[in-house]
Order: structure tokens, then sequence, then C-alpha cells
């Protein structure tokens, strides 16, 4: 399809020209082949870079899926699913190396400005549930931490959640937290409120059904209101803090899933573990310890915007996140170790007779009641050998330029923020809260030491109208190395339909802006390395140019590991 | 409309089709839209794959989920006598109350049927009533004649046939503490095909019994799960009176004691593991312990490094150590030394007489319980590979 048509047309003008006897008008037919061979090696179309991932088709018959969660492990841990090749670049970037705002992400952090207060907001719209009493819905009394749907007086949904018992705070305040720096690093979130739950301002809705374990489902009473009250952090009062996240605006349709396609979505065409998103959300996950960074702690829901209805995607439940593992603190081993540990580590810990001791098993940890149980010193924390509960097929396929571009997110984010995002946590313990923010800020650190200077981290090159050519290094800008002696650039001009670059000259400076050499091309190529730098960034980065009547802009960009 | 003007109609239109088209090649949004376009036309339906399908049955399985219906069963029947495996039904009920039926058959031929009703717990779950049913056939138990010095090539096998009825009070006043009271009506039959000890060395075998049996146990167990721990300890002391039914001189009174701590170290990374087990019967003047309700050493947990019930007599001793350590969060590996004696007398109790064992083993658990054990110990007999489904202690 994508070929056929232009040349069907040319084919066409050439018959109805025969047809009217008139001699075939070369022009067009110029035109037409031209057109043919851009579908097939133009490297840069007029709309480059997009901005927006398009969402162009209706989504009309997508039914709800929830995956198991038990088989999701095994197919992780055995089968390995999606592309087998690895170390293929992202597929859903723009060509200016980003990824575009869209179902999975929106660009925030370092693309648009934020500041704390617009952090500690989020994605909330709101004040929390309308005044009144609160409807149990449905309860969630399965698994080992209770839980309610509720409606609020406006008939608007909120889901319920609670602490452990002797951990106040704890998992409500974490994923609180957890999910301001989600949202800050551009994913979408649901929204969250901490509130209190006054037991005698539950009602029980009508038709309320419970299945308590061991029994068939029935209709809720008040005595299972308490049973499920029992399990949860009380205070003093005999009132409950709890999290409210409001249900997403449309109906769900499944959680994301980090191999493949939807079968059901049209727009949905670059499989999963090319998403950089889905790549990246590793880095964000190790930076806020969420170890729980699984299919089935998100949700994929039916939305409606501008008269398009498609399908939108949001992490949710970060209540293992930061110190908490919901139902308690966390363990030593999350975000050390997944769930079932490497069989080479196995087998070297019991040869040795466990004196090959993993570290979490021997360092400090802080632990307190309101934030639970994080190591007291991240200065020697390594994010790559970081761990989530079940690893993905994204996870698997993320390359260095992935973690590149996360890591840019994150020093976008300041300590500020973090403490913003921290005070939403509520934690009504100071010292907790400090030690906290500090946490997160050092893992944010050690994140932009690990994964910035990996690769060549030069960003944003702007070539002006005089010929400059400037840019910035994004790893001596977070101050996680050195400058690099020098920079040296190769200049190319550019053949956008033949995909093809002459060089022209090479030029070195010690430092940004580089002056231009005379190129008479309409697109120009620019490699771009250090010089005399960390040996990854002699590996250079492309940018391509296009002229235009003020200059140069940018339409391309390309970081290769 | 002449012929130059239609070509130019022709034509004009041609550049409008062409332009609109071109257009919509010409941009990064209309090449995704083409692309989104086209599988919209072939969407499937978002489900669960075929091997997602069967997954989720099996994890449906009662034995699993922990609910109703029909689940296999996998275990051991009787000591010695192998794996065994079998099909069973369970129902659960309000407040905990049960009712679980299971059937079994080992490597051995060995066969079993039980069932066991749990009433609903009373007193806010501190009071638990049950009851159990039960019918064996055992195959091939050994018995090498009573005491230490007995020979290892003077075993004998008889055939075991019990067939118990019995109930249990349990109050759990306290957290970690439990007080059972129980009852059992046990009746056996004992079969050997080629008799090597007498009727006065082999007391009870070859005959049938009857009896009834009441026992009281306390128990501390601070472990945080009796299936599978690595901290906490374990002490138990039951006092029981078995009563020959039939008047047969088969009577006695027991007592047994036992020690479990468990002491971690570097947050779990190692465990230090110690149990001390003392078994006692007093006959009734007159009376004999028969052979099948004797005491005894060697097995997969006591005494490892003999073959089963290879020291048999009225009382025992049993002193086990282990150094753990753990690879994963879900093997345990372990260096094991045994040490235990059987006695006529608790005076004649001698460390200097305990029989030793030491072996190696790797255990397979999740967070409480243990579902394989695998251990190679060695005695003074040789070498025993142990296969079992429970801790050691």
């Amino acid at each position: 399809m994508t070929m056929r048509t232009p040349l069907l047309l040319v084919i066409a003008i050439a018959a109805s020209s025969l047809a009217l006897g008139a001699p075939f008008d070369s022009n067009f037919g110029a035109s037409a082949v031209v057109l043919a061979q851009d579908k097939q090696t133009r490297r840069f179309f007029a709309d480059d870079p997009i901005w927006r991932e398009p969402v162009t088709q209706d989504v009309k018959n997508a039914k709800r899926y929830e995956p198991d969660l038990a088989y999701q492990t095994l197919e992780n841990l055995f089968w390995r699913p999606g592309d087998k090749v690895l170390g293929q670049r992202a597929k859903n970037i723009n060509t200016v190396d980003e990824v575009p705002d869209g179902p999975y992400y929106v660009n925030r952090a370092g693309r648009t400005p934020l500041t704390p207060e617009i952090v500690a907001r989020a994605a909330n719209t709101s004040d929390g549930p309308a005044p009144g009493k609160w409807t149990v819905a449905s309860a969630k009394s399965d698994g080992v931490t209770p839980g309610f749907t509720i409606l609020d007086s406006a008939n608007q949904l909120w889901f319920v959640k609670f602490d452990p018992p002797g951990w106040g705070a704890m998992a409500t305040g974490s994923e609180v937290v957890a999910a301001k720096l989600f949202w800050a690093a551009g994913y979408h979130t649901a929204e969250y409120h901490i509130g209190q739950l006054v037991p005698s301002n539950l009602v029980i809705g009508k038709n309320t059904k419970i299945e308590p374990p061991g029994e068939m489902p029935r209709n809720m009473n008040q005595g299972d209101v308490s049973w499920l009250l029992s399990r949860a952090d009380r205070d003093l009062d005999g009132s409950y803090r709890v999290i409210l996240s409001k249900a997403a605006p449309g109906p769900p349709v499944g959680r994301i899933k980090f191999h493949g396609t939807r079968a059901d979505d049209p727009n949905d065409v670059v499989p999963h573990e090319h998403r950089r998103e889905l790549r990246g959300y590793f880095v964000f996950a190790a930076w806020l310890n969420h170890v729980d960074a699984k299919g089935i702690n998100s949700l994929s829901a039916l939305v409606t915007e501008n008269g398009r209805r498609f399908i939108r995607h949001y992490l949710l439940d970060f209540g293992s996140a930061l110190g908490s593992a919901a139902v308690g603190p966390r363990e030593g081993w999350e975000g050390y170790e997944a769930l079932v540990e490497e069989p080479g580590a196995i087998a070297k810990r019991a040869l040795s007779l466990g004196f090959n001791i993993p570290v979490w098993r021997t360092q400090d940890y802080f632990e307190s009641r309101s934030i639970g149980r994080l190591p007291r010193d991240h200065s020697k924390w390594d994010p790559e050998e970081w761990w989530p509960h079940i690893t993905n097929a994204a996870f698997r396929h993320m390359r260095p330029d992935d973690t590149f571009w996360a890591a840019t997110k994150l020093a976008a984010i300041s300590d500020e923020m973090i403490r913003a995002a921290v005070a939403e946590g509520k934690f009504g313990d100071k010292a907790s809260e400090e030690f906290l923010a500090k946490a997160i800020a050092d893992r944010r650190l050690r994140i932009l030491q690990t994964f910035l200077p990996k690769v060549n981290p030069i960003v944003d090159p702007v070539l002006d109208r005089d010929g400059r050519l400037s840019f910035r290094n994004a790893a001596v800008e977070a101050a996680v190395a050195d400058r690099a002696p020098g920079y040296r650039a190769l200049w190319y001009t550019f053949d956008n339909l033949s995909n093809k670059a002459t060089l022209v000259a090479t030029t070195e400076e010690t430092q940004s802006p580089m002056l231009m050499p005379p190129m008479p091309s309409e697109y120009i190529q620019v490699d771009l390395a250090a010089v005399g730098g960390p040996q990854p960034w002699a590996k250079p980065v492309s940018a391509y140019f296009r002229r235009n009547s003020g200059g140069w802009s940018l339409v391309g960009f390309e970081r290769q590991p | 409309m002449d012929a130059g003007s239609v070509k130019t109609f022709v034509t004009a239109v041609l550049v409008m089709l062409l332009a609109t088209n071109a257009a919509a090649q010409a941009t990064r949004v209309a090449t995704i839209e083409e692309e989104q376009a086209g599988k919209a036309k072939q969407l499937g339906v978002e489900g669960a794959s075929e091997a997602e399908k069967i997954i989720r049955q099996v994890l449906l399985s009662p034995l699993l989920t922990g609910g109703d219906g029909l689940y296999p069963w996998f275990g051991s029947i009787y000591s010695g006598t192998g794996m065994g495996a079998g099909v069973g039904f369970l129902k659960r009920l309000e407040k905990n109350a049960s009712v679980n039926v299971h059937s079994g058959i080992s490597l051995n031929n060995s066969k079993l049927v039980r069932g066991t009703v749990a009433a609903p717990e009373l007193w806010r779950g501190k009071l638990h009533v049950d009851a159990t049913a039960q019918w064996m056939d055992v195959r091939g138990v050994s018995f090498y004649g009573s005491g230490q010095d007995s020979a290892q090539v003077a075993r004998e096998r008889f055939d075991y046939q019990p067939m118990e009825l019995g109930g249990n009070l349990t109050l759990r006043p306290m957290r970690h503490l439990s007080m059972t009271a129980s009852y059992t009506a046990l009746e056996f039959d004992t079969d050997r095909e080629t008799p090597r000890f007498s009727q006065a060395d082999a007391p009870g075998l070859d005959q049938h019994l009857t009896y009834d049996t009441v026992r009281g146990t306390v128990m501390f167990d601070w472990r945080p799960a009796a299936g599978y721990s690595t901290s906490g300890g374990f002490y138990r002391a039951a006092f029981e009176r078995s009563e020959e039914a039939a008047g047969l001189p088969f009577s006695f009174n027991a007592q047994e004691y036992e020690i479990v701590q468990q002491v971690p170290l570097v947050r779990e990374q190692f465990v230090l593991a110690g149990r001390a087990l003392m078994t006692l019967t007093q006959p009734d003047p007159g009376h004999e312990v028969p052979v099948i309700m004797m005491p005894y050493l060697g097995s997969g947990s006591a005494l490892r490094g003999f073959a089963n019930r290879r020291f048999t007599d009225r009382n025992r001793m049993l002193l086990t150590g282990e150094y753990r350590w753990r690879p994963s969060r879900y093997i345990d590996m372990a260096i094991f030394l045994d040490a235990g004696q059987v006695a006529r007398d608790r005076a004649q109790f001698d460390l200097a007489r305990f029989d030793v064992a030491w072996g190696l083993g790797a255990r397979f658990h999740g967070p409480a319980f243990n579902a394989l054990r695998l251990e190679v110990a060695r005695g003074r007999e040789g070498i025993r590979l142990i296969f079992s489904g429970s801790q050691p202690f």
C-alpha cells in the first residue's frame, strides 16, 4: 500500500494524457516518481520532528483483558517474550531522539517548565472526593491488604487503600510520593489524595458484593467492613488514614504489556519492547525503588478526547515503592534481586558456604514506621544492578541511549521538586521525610553519574543563522563528569532523498559553539564527538539540520551507544 | 469544452488528487496514519494466549489456591514407605471449618485414606476442634531388633494395617502457645511373612492390638511458620497414656520432649539450628511397648545416615545441629550432624555411645513451607540419600 498508490497515479496520468491525445507531461511524471521514491528513501519529512504521537484511529472493540500475574511471572522468567533480537534502537522515538507525547507518556521534566508546586499537584485536578457520605461500591477481600472502591456524593469513583497495621503513613505516603514523581517524569498517573476514612461515613451500596476467602460471593454487610478495617492501621481517634485514587476517565481495558502490541488497538503499531518510555521506565522505577513495576500495576483505559476514542496507559499502585512493601517495610533483597535470583549467583553462594554475602544483607538501613525501610547510604548504589521483582521485555531491550534519555529527564527534576513531592506524602515525621527526600535525591545523582557519561552526552544542538553550532553536554552540566578537552565536528552535506552524506570539512573547538564551514545544501549532517574525553564520548552523535528562511532547524539527532 | 480544455481539466483533477495523496505521504504523521489505518483493518481480540489459559487452569486447582474441590496430593504415607501421591477433596466452611479427605499410594505400594473434619473456630479463634479418621496399609516396615547394638543384617520386615479414629481439642490462649488434648482409638494388625525375632524380642508383632490413647501436649512455637523458618524456637512436651483395650499386656505411658532453636546470623544469611528430642516410654508392670509404637532412630529427620527405623527401643534421645546458609531466598543449604541413642532404660543414655551421622543438604522452600529436601548423609553403616517434603525439624 505504501508504494502502490503514487505509482498508480503516475500510470493514470500517463494513460489519461495518452487517451486525450496529449503528450505525456514529463513534469507530473517526474514529481510522482519522486514522491514514490520519497516513501522509500526520504529520511526526514516536512513535519519532522513530531512531538505528538499520532492517534488517528478510533478504538471500537477493545475488550477488557486482565493478564494473570503468575503467568506473567513465569513468562518473563522462562520464555522471555518479545523481539528476540536485542540491541535495537527504540522505534517510537521522533527524529531528534525523543519520545513524542502519546498514550504512554507526556514530555514534562526537561521539556516543560516544572516547579515544585506543579510537581506537588501532579495529576490532581480536584481536592479529593466530594464532601458527604462514601458509598462502598466494591471491596477487595483477597490478598493481605484491604481496599474499597467508593462513590463520593458526586458519584465519582475512587479507590481507597490503607496502611498496614503498625506502619501508619508508610504505604499511602510512599504511593503518593512515587506517583507525583512518576508524573513529573512524564508518565500518566492517577489523581491521588491522602484522606481520612471515618467508618461512620461509610455506606454500603445496595448491591455491593463481597467474596470473603473460602466463601461464595454475597451481599456485603457491616461485619465485612469491620473485618476489612481490622487489617488496616487505625488512628487513635478511630479513623483510618487512606489514599484515594481517582478512577481513570474511561472504562478499563487491561494493563500495560511490555512486549508486542495490543491486538485491538489500531493506534498501537510499535512493539512495546521497542518503546523508549517503557524501556526507560526501568530507570525511573530504579530511582524510586518501585520493585513492583509490572504490568498488573498499571491500567489501560479507553478514553475519549477531542472526539477521538483511544487507549491511554496509566501507571498505578506504587504502594511497593521507596521504603514500603505495601504490607510492611521493604525487605532487604527488594531492589537488589529479582523474585527469582540469577542461577549463577545462586551457584556462587551455594559453593561459598554462604560467605559470598549479598550487599543487602550487610548494609545499614534507615527504618521508621512512617516511611518503612531503605538503605541508609546511597552513595555507592548502582542503578544498573537494580532489580524489579519481575523484569520484562522492554527492560531487557533497554540500551544506553534509552537510559541516557531517562537520566536527562531526571536531571531536570530538582531537589526542591523532590521535597515538594515528599511533603505530599504527609508522613508526619520530619526526620523521616528529610531522610526520604535525601535518599531520592541521592539515588537520582547515582543515576546521573551512571547513565549520563555512558554515551556521548551531547544534547540540544542548535545551528544559528550565522553558522554557529552550539550544544550542551548533559553529563558536564549535571556535574557528573569533567569537561572534555575539545570537540570535533564532521560536516556533511546531506541528501534527504537518497539518505547519503558527503563529508565537506572537519573542525575542532575546545568548546561550544563551533563555526560551520560553507555548506551549500538544503540539509546538512554534523557528527559531533568529544576529543580527549571518556571513551564513549568519542562515538559521534549525528545532528541533521534543514535550511529554512530564518537559518537552520534541527530535524534529526541520533545517539548510538 | 474542447480537447485542450478537457486535457487541462483532467490534468487539474489528477494534480489535485496527486497533491492530496502526495501531501498525505509527505509527512511523518501521514505515514504513521497509514500504518494505523492498515492495522485497523485487521484487528484482533486482546486476551490470554493458550499457554496463559493453561497456566490459569493449573493455578485454579485447590492445591494451589486453597480453594474447594479436588486436588492432587503428594506426601509421605508412613515413614520409610517412599514418596506418595494421590488425590484429595477439600471443602472450606465458615470460620475456618473444613472437610478434607485424601487418599494416596506410595512407591512401595503402601496405601492411605484419611479424612479430617475441622469444626468452626470458637472463642475468637482460640479454640479449635478437629477429628480424624484414617486407614493405612503400610508395607515393609523395618525392625532390626531392640537396642543400639542391633545388627544391620538382622532386619526383618512386617506389614502394618492401622485403623484410627481420633479427635483434638486445641486451646491457644495466647500467641505462640497452644495446649492440645487428644483422644485416639487405634486398632491395628502387624504381619510378618518370615519371622526372625521371637515374640519376646519383637513385642506386639503378629498381634491384633486395640488402643485407647489419650494425649496432652503443650507447645510454645515462636517460629514465623512451622513449615519453614529461619528464626525462632519450638518447645514441646507431650504426655500420653496408651491403654490396650482388649487387656493384652501392651499398655504403657509415654512422654516426649522436644526443643528446636534457630539462630539467624547476618540478616539470615546464616542460620545455626539445633534440636534435642527425647522420647520415654514406661510399660505397665508386666507389659511391653509394641514394636510399632516404640521410639526409634533412623529416618530422614531422626539420625539421618541410618536406615529407616534402624534403632528401636523403649527410649530414645536425639541431638541435631545444623549450619545452614542461604544461596537463594528459595534454597537453603545445610551441613548437619545428628547424634542419637535408643535404650531400654533411660539410665543407659550415654553420649559416648551415641551413633553419629553427618551430611550435606539442599532445601527448596517457599516463605512458609518446605517443598523438597535433598540430603546425603553418612553414618557408620554407609551413605544414605534423603528425599523429603518437610523440614528435618
